[in-house]
């Protein structure tokens, strides 16, 4: 198994919907034994990214590699070693818990018995539940134990936290630790829970219409990302857009609101030149970076940048 | 243990992980020899990725705050003296430069800055001597 | 090609129908073993007993029906999601769900069967022989109905809608009209005929609705 081949590697993928794109050339790589953060605003194809990575989506154009095989040609292959949780939990209504268990068990080459029964339990999943029985929490929670089962080298979560509790979120972030500690495992997850992001995210991606507009890792983004509020005593710089670093400057009452991509020291130099300028930096969280991508705003640099 | 980490603040996790650890080696809290739990421990009881955790315990090796024995754990170092007082002089005015940075866009004036120094070193425990320079310090 | 234990999950899917066929063709045994009476004549007669109607409506219903199930509830999702191929996915529905509908036509010819060979013994191969062409027309019809919604029902196109509505329309008109001739005679009269032609509908119809199967966007359909 070669360990330098990416656990997702997509080139140019495109998938397009009655005349829309999804997606839209995506250059998606995701790195063996991380974490990746798939983010995005509702629709911007973070779902479909994922079903086609299954082969539940036929391409339009394009190619994709998930563990070093065709998600395409080799899909069987590929769904051997991959879990998935759906982002919606309907299925077989009438079915039992543990017919489930069974069926998974039969379908893969490797199950974990002694994992799951121990996730029902801490989960309070019982076995002989049907599932037309069960809470949306706990369908989440099925979803995620099924996912997990056959110890797959990756695992694609679509909207893990779908229903869950304080309580439940913090048990499956536990229970995604584990699954990471536990080997080259590679876990790919679109949440919109920010901050359970934030806590087991190695790297971050940014969907937007169908097209990846950011991929960094998560300590960079946060370290990068920054805004700066200043007040100038005069008129301000008319260059200042086009300083390094400066994606979009905003008006805020008599302040000037610079959002920055990295080059803060030279910023800060730079201001620090004019007599009587007040500024302050403000950290910005996740949600904040979310917010202000989301809004359409699109980086002036090359999607899929590396570190 | 009781660290504490706190998503959502714009500071990465790793670095609050490393402040928190630098401070209670700086306090005492944890002594010099004094074994800090396995990265996987400390990630499941924080739920965060245990990449997390190595990359402050790597940083932190590289400062010699703390060392691994493979196979055995990691623990806190013993307060070193391999760097020269060049060095530790250039640190330390490299954290008075960004300590008044912070001042100035808070808009402080001197005498709350002093204050605030004043407070801190106070509790550090130097000779009773550097005690009276500074509080003669006083405009 | 065919996943065994895929198979045997789509046939405990089904196990009430299953469970159906076997309690009527046992009941009827029963019924029909209690009323012989040795040296009186048989009180049914076989060789006029037909499922073939009521195998067809089945038949159509059942096509469409148990890929629009899976569809609308996710489950076909789920399914895709596991290691199988979609051809294993695609025989073991087809599969499951015609087995009964064969069964529940070649009843006649097991019920014929189960008598005390001496009272029915001359109808027996004409019988079954007849049951199996018509059986071979059911899987056709099966398929067909399956190939037709595969087409469009898990379309969102509104053109969709109104083709699954005709076809089960015209289905059901053309058996009407079909209903008036006889045409378990004419399977009967010209068999090889028969059996050419069903057997091409058949394949025709099975591997449209795999090529468009294996190709087709999954996407679960909310209603």
């Amino acid at each position: 198994m070669t360990m330098s081949e990416p656990a997702v590697l997509t080139r140019g993928l495109t998938k397009i919907f009655g005349g829309q794109p999804a997606v839209d050339g995506l250059d998606l790589e995701v790195p063996r034994g991380s974490v990746f953060a798939l983010l995005g605003p509702n629709g911007a194809g973070k779902t479909t990214t994922i079903k086609l990575l299954l082969n539940l989506l036929q391409p339009t154009d394009g190619e994709i590699r998930v563990l070093g095989q065709d998600a395409v040609k080799d899909s069987v292959a590929v769904r051997r070693r991959v879990g998935y949780q759906a982002e919606t939990q309907r299925f077989y209504p009438r079915v039992r818990v543990e017919e489930l268990f069974c069926l998974c068990k039969s379908l893969y080459p490797r199950w974990n018995t002694e994992r799951v029964t121990r996730y029902c339990r801490i989960f309070e999943l019982p076995p002989h539940a049907r599932v037309g029985e069960l809470s949306k929490g706990k369908l989440t929670l099925l979803a995620l134990v099924l996912a997990v089962g056959p110890e797959p080298e990756l695992l694609l979560l679509d909207e893990p936290a779908t229903g869950l509790d304080p309580l439940r979120r913090r048990q499956v972030l536990q229970l995604l630790v584990e699954e990471m500690a536990g080997g080259d495992r590679t876990i790919i997850i679109s949440s919109h829970q920010l901050q359970d992001v934030e806590r087991i995210a190695d790297r971050v991606g940014f969907l937007l219409r169908g097209k990846l507009i950011l991929s960094r890792p998560l300590e960079q983004l946060l370290g990068e990302e920054k805004k700066v509020r200043v007040l100038f005593p005069g008129s301000p710089p008319a260059d200042l857009p086009g300083w390094p670093g400066v994606r979009r400057v905003a008006r805020e009452g008599s302040h000037l609101l610079i959002s920055l991509s990295g080059h803060l020291d030279e910023v800060l130099g730079r201001l620090n030149r004019y007599e009587g300028v007040a500024f302050e930096v403000l950290d910005q969280t996740l949600e904040d970076i979310f917010v202000e991508y989301a809004a359409g705003e699109e980086v002036n640099r090359e999607a899929g940048e590396n570190d | 243990m009781w660290f504490r980490v706190e998503p959502g603040r714009g500071v990465p996790i790793y670095v609050q992980l490393m402040e928190q650890i630098r401070r209670a080696v700086a306090s005492g809290v944890l002594a010099p020899g004094e074994q800090l739990p396995s990265v996987r421990e400390l990630a499941l009881q924080l739920s965060i990725n245990p990449n997390t955790v190595s990359r402050a315990y790597q940083e932190l090796e590289h400062e010699g705050i703390i060392y691994t024995l493979r196979g055995r754990g990691t623990f806190v170092a013993a307060p070193s003296h391999t760097l020269t007082d060049r060095e530790r002089l250039r640190r330390l005015n490299e954290a008075v430069e960004k300590l008044f940075v912070e001042a100035y866009q808070l808009r402080c004036t001197p005498a709350e800055v002093l204050a605030a120094v004043k407070k801190k070193v106070a509790g550090m425990g130097g000779k009773d001597t550097q005690k009276e320079e500074i509080e003669h310090d006083d405009e | 090609m065919i996943s065994r234990p895929l198979l045997r999950w789509e046939i405990r899917r089904l196990r009430w129908w299953y469970y159906g066929v076997l309690l009527f063709w046992l009941g009827n045994f029963i019924f029909t073993l209690c009323l012989i009476v040795p040296g009186q004549p048989v009180p049914v007669h076989w060789e006029h007993v037909d499922f073939l109607w009521f195998g067809m409506f089945w038949a159509i219903f059942w096509g469409g029906g148990l890929f629009v199930g899976k569809f609308r509830d996710g489950t076909m999702e789920f399914l895709l999601a596991r290691p199988v191929s979609r051809r294993e996915v695609y025989h073991s529905i087809v599969l499951a769900g015609g087995i009964p509908i064969v069964f529940l036509v070649i009843l006649p010819s097991l019920f014929a069967l189960t008598l005390p060979p001496w009272k029915t013994s001359h109808l027996f191969p004409g019988l079954l022989a007849l049951n199996l062409l018509e059986s071979v027309w059911l899987i056709a019809v099966f398929l067909l109905s399956a190939c037709v919604y595969l087409f469009t029902g898990n379309s969102n196109r509104r053109y969709a809608r109104f083709i699954e509505a005709s076809f089960i329309g015209a289905a059901v008109a053309v058996l009407i009209e079909l209903q008036k001739t006889n045409l378990p005679q004419l399977i009967q009269a010209h068999p090889l005929a028969s059996l050419l032609l069903s057997l091409t509908a058949g394949c025709l119809f099975y591997g449209l609705g795999r090529w468009r199967f294996e190709r087709m966007d999954i996407r679960t359909n909310s209603g």
